[in-house]
């Protein structure tokens, strides 16, 4: 567990203003949990956990950290050697992945459910900037880019972040109708 | 942005290659760097939809599949696959052509009831492919079938035939050729005659695959029904 100290300790050294300090602690704790799932570790949030709490005590004991987000990287490299080879945790992760349900028609009528929540600019830009295939996606990115005054990489972010509540959306959606088709049929 | 790794190179670590040293390098910079993790996260997002629209093929597809199976993301395919219709292009010519081809297949199909008596097939059928699955097979029996799926199919039904169980539920395992599991799938009930399931076509992968059937007990425990060795041909 984390002391409030440890906490603050962590947070101070992220940003002098608390809400950024928090917005850069979630945003780097992802990064964490993405680092340990590609690593194909069954436990990528519990692992991105400890290494937060590890770099919080180590600032709190007043050890002299440069960068923040490098000692974390550091402490998380380790910290995946010290859990299991290779092999083990693709096999962990394996066991726990999520399997696809059959009816494709039910993802297409989510991902429009999931749409028409979207703001329409929000909804325009998604499906304009993941259409296209191969070198074609470059140049609609650099394209849009350029026609909303924007950073390849802002154009880039902000795209990603709609397409991960638009992906977190539509599994909500199917996993309510896989629940509701679980309590339904009782027979095949 | 520190980083200078091109495209490839990122697909070759999310593909789990390089040395320890070099995955290590590559660790620092997507944990310090957040452009550097929002170009590994949209490379990522491609090669998903790049797999459900389709365009990987032979063993790059099999390892992206095996990429999303071990990282616990194979559920984002089946959203990748809805996005690639919304966003398929849509030429107002095509549509017309669309729609005539559908007046001309229903002038055919109405042709076909009246003077062959038949009735016309499905166009939905085309979509999806059965297997047939005998019962009573066992791991030792070294029988191997085959699935053809054709680049249209979108589903695959499992046609197992089973003998009456006192079971209340069945359980469906489907591994690789490397004994890594590729899918699981549990149901209520058990039917006479035969279990159907249906899987998406793009949960097969190229290659040998084995499917393993089993009956589940009131209080969840396992005992095997049957286990069949299948071809897919891509």
């Amino acid at each position: 567990m984390i002391e409030k100290a440890q906490l603050e300790a962590l947070l101070g050294r992220l940003d002098a203003d608390a809400e950024t300090a928090a917005l850069r602690y979630e945003e780097l704790r992802q990064r964490l949990i993405r680092y340990f799932r590609w690593e194909r570790s069954g436990e990528a949030e519990d692992l991105a956990d400890e290494v937060l709490n590890r770099v919080a005590r180590k600032l709190a004991d007043g050890e002299a950290i440069e960068v923040v987000e490098r000692y974390a990287a550091g402490v998380a490299r380790m910290l995946l050697r010290e859990s299991l080879t290779r092999i083990q945790r693709r096999d962990v992760a394996l066991k726990k992945m999520v399997v696809p349900e059959p009816v494709d028609r039910e993802a297409l009528a989510g991902l429009d459910a999931c749409l028409a929540e979207l703001q329409p600019e929000q909804a325009k830009l998604i499906l304009r900037y993941y259409a296209g295939q191969g070198s074609a996606h470059i140049a609609v990115r650099n394209q849009m880019a350029m026609e909303l005054g924007l950073e390849l990489n802002a154009l880039r972010n902000r795209a990603l972040r709609i397409r991960e509540r638009l992906e977190a959306c539509v599994q909500r959606r199917l996993g309510k109708l896989r629940d509701k088709s679980m309590n339904r049929d009782t027979s095949i | 942005m520190k980083h200078q790794y091109s495209r490839a190179e990122i697909e070759n670590y999310l593909l789990g290659h390089g040395s320890e040293e070099e995955r290590a390098r590559f660790a620092e910079e997507l944990i310090a760097d957040a452009d550097f993790d929002a170009l590994i996260r949209e490379v990522e997002a491609d090669k998903v939809d790049a797999l459900a629209r389709g365009e990987l093929k032979g063993n790059d597809a099999e390892a992206w599949r095996e990429f999303l199976a071990s990282t616990g993301q194979l559920d984002r395919l089946r959203v990748a696959q809805a996005l690639a219709e919304r966003v398929r292009p849509r030429r107002p010519f095509r549509v017309w052509l669309q729609v005539a081809a559908a007046f001309l297949m229903m002038v055919s199909a109405a042709w076909w009831w009246t003077w062959r008596e038949k009735p016309p097939v499905p166009l939905v059928a085309a979509l999806r492919v059965n297997l047939d699955l005998p019962r009573d097979v066992t791991r030792s029996a070294g029988k191997e079938g085959q699935l053809q799926i054709a680049g249209k199919v979108g589903e695959v039904e499992l046609r197992f035939a089973v003998a009456e169980e006192p079971a209340s539920g069945y359980r469906l395992r489907m591994r690789n050729a490397a004994g890594n599991l590729l899918l699981e799938r549990e149901g209520k009930g058990w039917p006479t005659g035969t279990l159907a399931i249906v899987v998406p076509a793009a949960s097969f992968p190229q290659g040998m695959i084995e499917l393993e059937l089993l009956a589940l007990g009131a209080n969840g425990s396992e005992s095997p029904v049957s286990f069949h060795r299948v071809r897919v041909v891509r």
